[in-house]
């Protein structure tokens, strides 16, 4: 037999295989699946006019690990999927049920309205965040628990290439993260060529966000893989677009991509955003766990830690709870020293771990002509003792830096300094005792002199609770 | 039986609208070579990228060596649209990353100024698609 005829019969045998299997003679996704049904019309319920995204002011959690969840965190998280899988019943068109939450995905990705599609361009990623952030706050509601976070699958990771375990335990309809669609069998791994530590490695390596990103016409490198490789190897619902969000392990799937850009990000200081107002303006809209209809622009997910309130786990955060500077004039250049408006003196009595107060003295006069660091005293007295951090005023300290050894190119102008304040200096604040600030030369022998502090301005702050919201 | 295999095709083929293409099982491209190639992360474009919507797609990159697709230099997934979509879409751009496979052919190449590289697409359980096709390829150094 000739290899064009030997062609020829393979190409009539493979389009006979698939047009039986169209018909619906056979199931090209495996004999141990279920068939895939379609999703039907994927319209959103009915809704009016957009409310701007607020502030999330929740405190920040981590979203961890599928497999490291702890007993009563998986009880939490097949709760919650219950819960949103009991309202498909109860109120078909809530938009918090899981059916409806399944349609948003097919809303925007199974359409051939550009202005809609959310593939194949920089707003892959955006908009999956934004998508997954509401889910994430519904699912948390449903079981009244704010600060319930998705956990993420961690495909990155050689260690989790199987389905994790609270998905396919038990791999039956009683489990509410089972999908009976899925080609990938519990404890088959997903292969090195999707997910391998060189894809995973390549991917976060990429120098610009064209290819980790993509761009207004195309998508970026994970998009496809590994993003594009999982849908494909878990099968089923999860294989097209229309129906990918009837399968739980899509939000889990997800929040691995999702942890992929914010790996990307903390990468390098290099593996910057999109500054294009194009890009930063795309808007995007979703009901949150109010049912209300709310638009969130690309901007507003960059920063998922401060606005969306989440970080990926294993990762150190402070459970910062949100916090705006609010800044206070103490007439500086009226007396030359730091004397703390009667009024404003209990705000830094009990402040707390998580919040701060600061002094920022803006253009600050700092001598320029030797590298060295300067101390920054509340009194003259303290500064020529010089005692460092022990002394009861010690502010903070100062750097200086020469461009050059002979001093040729000078740096210009002044230097705005921020410094925390440690309790002593609280203390005397509270009290009303003022502050005659001094710089001193922590390298300069003694006799040490202390050097006025000559600034424009200089400003107190405290940290205080957000609320605006 | 292969008369009634033939027909049953042919019926099958006609209910559901398919056509049959002209496209080879696999796609060949002589492309330059980016000049930081050996040191810069490398990945390929592909430009008008036409795939059917009613199935999952998997395309492999290969680097061509005497004529036959010896080293897999990546490969992208795209899933399925809908079961119910249109028979096919394309795609302004896709991207792979080839780096690794880039640096395995230069091993085996040497100094070039440019690779062949085949692409072969693929459906579920690695079938292979006939209807199918890339516009064109390009490799960049990713900078």
């Amino acid at each position: 037999m000739s290899a064009i005829s030997e062609s020829t019969r393979r190409q009539f045998l493979q389009e006979m295989g698939a047009s039986v299997a169209l018909l619906g003679l056979g199931d090209w996704h495996g004999a141990s699946t279920l068939a895939t049904q379609p999703i039907g019309d994927c319209s959103t319920p009915a809704h009016g006019a957009a409310t701007p995204f607020v502030r999330d002011c929740r405190p920040v959690r981590g979203r961890t690990i599928a497999n490291s969840l702890s007993s009563a965190e998986v009880a939490d998280l097949k709760a919650a999927y219950a819960a949103m899988r009991a309202l498909d019943t109860s109120d078909p068109n809530d938009p918090r049920g899981f059916l409806q939450q399944a349609k948003v995905h097919c809303h925007f990705c199974a359409t051939s309205d550009a202005s809609l599609q959310v593939h194949n361009s920089w707003r892959f990623f955006a908009w999956h965040r934004a998508y997954l952030y509401f889910h994430e706050r519904i699912l948390g509601s449903l079981i009244g628990k704010p600060d319930f976070r998705l956990p993420y699958w961690g495909w990155d990771s050689p260690s989790h290439h199987a389905l994790p375990n609270a998905y396919v335990t038990p791999n039956n309809a009683t489990n509410p993260l089972f999908n009976g669609t899925r080609f990938l069998a519990p404890g088959t791994l997903l292969p090195d060529e999707d997910v391998g530590p060189t894809v995973i490695n390549n991917v976060l390596t990429l120098a610009t966000f064209a290819n980790f990103g993509g761009t207004a016409t195309g998508g970026g490198v994970p998009e496809g893989t590994p993003h594009g490789a999982v849908h494909v190897d878990v099968g089923g619902d999860m294989s097209a677009f229309d129906t990918a969000g009837r399968d739980p392990i899509f939000y889990q799937h997800h929040a691995t991509v999702d942890k992929l850009w914010s790996d990307w990000n903390r990468q390098s200081a290099a593996h910057t955003d999109p500054p294009d107002a194009a890009f930063r303006n795309l808007t995007f809209n979703f009901f949150d766990e109010t049912k209300t209809w709310r638009s969130i622009t690309a901007a507003q997910v960059l920063d998922h830690e401060n606005s969306l309130r989440y970080v990926y786990a294993p990762y150190f955060f402070l459970p910062l709870l949100c916090l705006i500077v609010r800044p206070i004039g103490i007439n500086w250049a009226a007396v030359q020293r730091i004397t703390l408006p009667p009024n404003d003196r209990r705000s830094i009595v009990d402040l707390g771990q998580d919040r701060r107060a600061r002094l920022h003295f803006l253009g600050l006069q700092v001598p320029r002509d030797r590298s060295t660091v300067y101390r920054i005293y509340g009194s003259q007295a303290e500064a020529q003792a010089d005692k460092g951090p022990e002394s009861p005023t010690y502010l903070g300290n100062v750097g200086v830096v020469l461009n050059d050894r002979e001093n040729k190119h000078p740096h210009p102008g002044t230097m705005d300094v921020v410094v925390d304040l440690k309790p002593s200096v609280r203390t005397l604040l509270a009290r009303g005792d003022s502050l005659q600030p001094f710089l001193v030369d922590r390298n300069s022998r003694a006799p040490k002199t202390a050097i006025p502090v000559r600034a424009r301005d200089v400003l107190f702050s405290v940290d205080q609770l957000d609320t605006s919201k | 039986v292969t008369h009634s295999l033939a027909i049953l095709g042919l019926v099958a083929a006609c209910a559901t609208g398919r056509q049959r293409t002209d496209t080879p099982p696999r796609q060949v491209f002589t492309v330059p070579v980016p000049a930081q190639a050996s040191t810069a992360q490398v990945v390929a474009v592909l430009r008008d990228v036409l795939v059917p919507r009613t199935a999952p797609v998997r395309l492999r990159l290969y680097a061509v060596i005497n004529g036959a697709d010896s080293i897999q230099l990546g490969s992208t997934a795209i899933p399925a649209i809908s079961r119910q979509a249109q028979a096919s879409d394309t795609l302004h751009e896709l991207r792979v990353a080839v780096t690794d496979g880039m640096r395995s052919w230069l091993k085996t190449a040497g100094r070039s100024d440019s690779i062949r590289v085949s692409i072969r697409a693929f459906g579920d359980a690695g079938r292979e698609l006939t209807a199918w096709r890339v516009g064109s390829l390009t490799i960049v150094a990713d900078r």
